[in-house]
């Protein structure tokens, strides 16, 4: 597990990160959602035990992440701009890495070579930018990391590929224990993927959500009865939105969703729909209930 | 292996319900028969690409309601009379409540309600 507590991270005077604090379970998928200068790539250097905190800490096992040897011997940071050694290959990168990584897994990476359709003994620097993307995915499952960090790790890969990582990911989370900490400005990549996600606004964590929360669930209801409702009528749920018109409400509520929609059926309505709101709707509605216009955030 | 199990990404139905559905469907209809392996967690997010963890925790729910059991070291199975399972028959009966209200508010005349459900236990029955 890695533990951020109030971590602070400045740039001369401009402050980056500021108070961030959050925990990163082992086998999980932890998303980190932002948009452009949210702060995700530091937070992703932080946690990588690259930049030194000015406040606060990152702790894993007790001890300091920061130029933490053991740390890093099990964590891979796959960086929104890929680093190669100038003239290396695929191959010769490797052979960097299996000094490094005392965990190297020389079978994964065989398997991946014959995933990925890469010519290996070619210069990097002669592929493109989603070829230099996928190198440094086979790279990094290969170290075998305890802590996958993928900075927009999705973006410049086509639709097969992000497959294929997901599948390889998966098997590793069961085999391993990884956890996975992932950014992206894209909230629909997340929908699927992540058991728990962060936005964060200029440097601060604005809101978390544990998706495999089932009381945390929340269902967009569109309800009639004979005669126009009132909102008392729902007093017995956790209302987050309600509007009505004639004899029709329209409402958003919070909790599991069975028991939302007997307890609703259970007031004899004559039309009832219900739909679960889509990870975006249920962030626009968190966002508007801690007060952030979320037109200038997602 | 090939799995039966396909999921509809672009569905609102969350994943892990769209699994726990798909699963209980296929073991109450007798395609998966009692004592039948499902594939491990680790395969059917591989297979599915997904999250591990959401395939676990649709297991977990099914063996929560008896449709599946585990036997640590060997896998989960298919659990005896599925479509015998009272909360199944529970869920089942708040689909026909729905469908029937649905025919109430359209005017739908009773006799003709009636007279469908009689049919239809009579084609099942063979």
């Amino acid at each position: 597990m890695i533990c951020v507590e109030s971590l602070i991270k400045k740039f001369d005077n401009k402050t980056v990160l500021d108070e961030i604090s959050l925990e990163i379970n082992d086998g999980l998928v932890y998303g980190l959602l932002g948009s452009n200068g949210s702060g995700k790539s530091t937070l992703l250097r932080s946690i990588a035990g690259i930049y030194e905190p000015d406040g606060g800490a990152i702790m894993t096992d007790d001890k300091a992440v920061f130029e933490n040897a053991d740390y890093k011997n099990q964590i891979f940071l796959v960086s929104d701009e890929p680093f190669f050694f100038a003239q290396s290959s695929v191959n010769e990168m490797a052979a960097f890495y299996r000094k490094f990584y005392s965990n190297w897994d020389e079978e994964v990476f065989r398997r991946l070579c014959g995933v990925f359709p890469l010519n290996y003994s070619a210069k990097i620097s002669t592929f493109s930018k989603g070829m230099k993307r996928q190198a440094l995915i086979i790279l990094s499952i290969s170290t075998s990391p305890k802590y996958l960090l993928l900075d927009e790790a999705f973006d410049g890969l086509d639709p097969v590929m992000r497959n294929v990582l997901k599948s390889i990911i998966a098997e590793k989370i069961v085999d391993n224990a990884m956890s996975v900490v992932v950014s992206s400005h894209n909230i629909n990549e997340f929908e699927n993927m992540c058991d728990v996600i962060a936005i964060l606004h200029k440097g601060k964590k604005i809101l978390e959500r544990n998706q495999n929360d089932q009381s945390d669930q929340i269902t967009k209801v569109q309800i009639a009865f004979n005669g126009p409702p009132a909102r008392e009528m729902f007093g017995s749920f956790n209302v987050h939105h309600y509007e009505s018109r004639g004899n029709l409400a329209t409402l958003t509520i919070r909790g599991e969703r069975d028991e939302v929609e007997s307890g609703l059926q259970a007031m004899n309505p004559i039309f009832m729909d219900i739909i679960p709101a889509t990870l975006e709707e249920i962030f626009l509605y968190e966002m508007e209930g801690v007060g952030y216009d979320p037109k200038n955030i997602l | 292996m090939a799995f039966v199990i396909t999921l509809d990404l672009t569905s609102r139905e969350p994943i892990y319900e769209q699994l726990k559905n798909k699963i209980i469907k296929l073991a109450a209809s007798g395609v998966f028969e009692a004592g039948y392996r499902l594939p491990s967690v680790r395969s059917l997010a591989k297979e599915l690409m997904v999250n591990p963890n959401t395939v676990q925790k649709a297991y977990q729910d099914l063996e929560r309601e008896g449709v599946i059991y585990s036997l640590p070291g060997k896998g989960s199975f298919v659990s005896e009379g599925v479509n015998k399972n009272r909360m199944i028959q529970n869920g089942a009966m708040n689909q026909l409540r729905k469908s029937v209200k649905q025919c109430v508010i359209f005017g739908v005349a009773k006799e003709l309600v009636i007279s469908a459900v009689e049919d239809t236990y009579k084609e099942e029955r063979v």
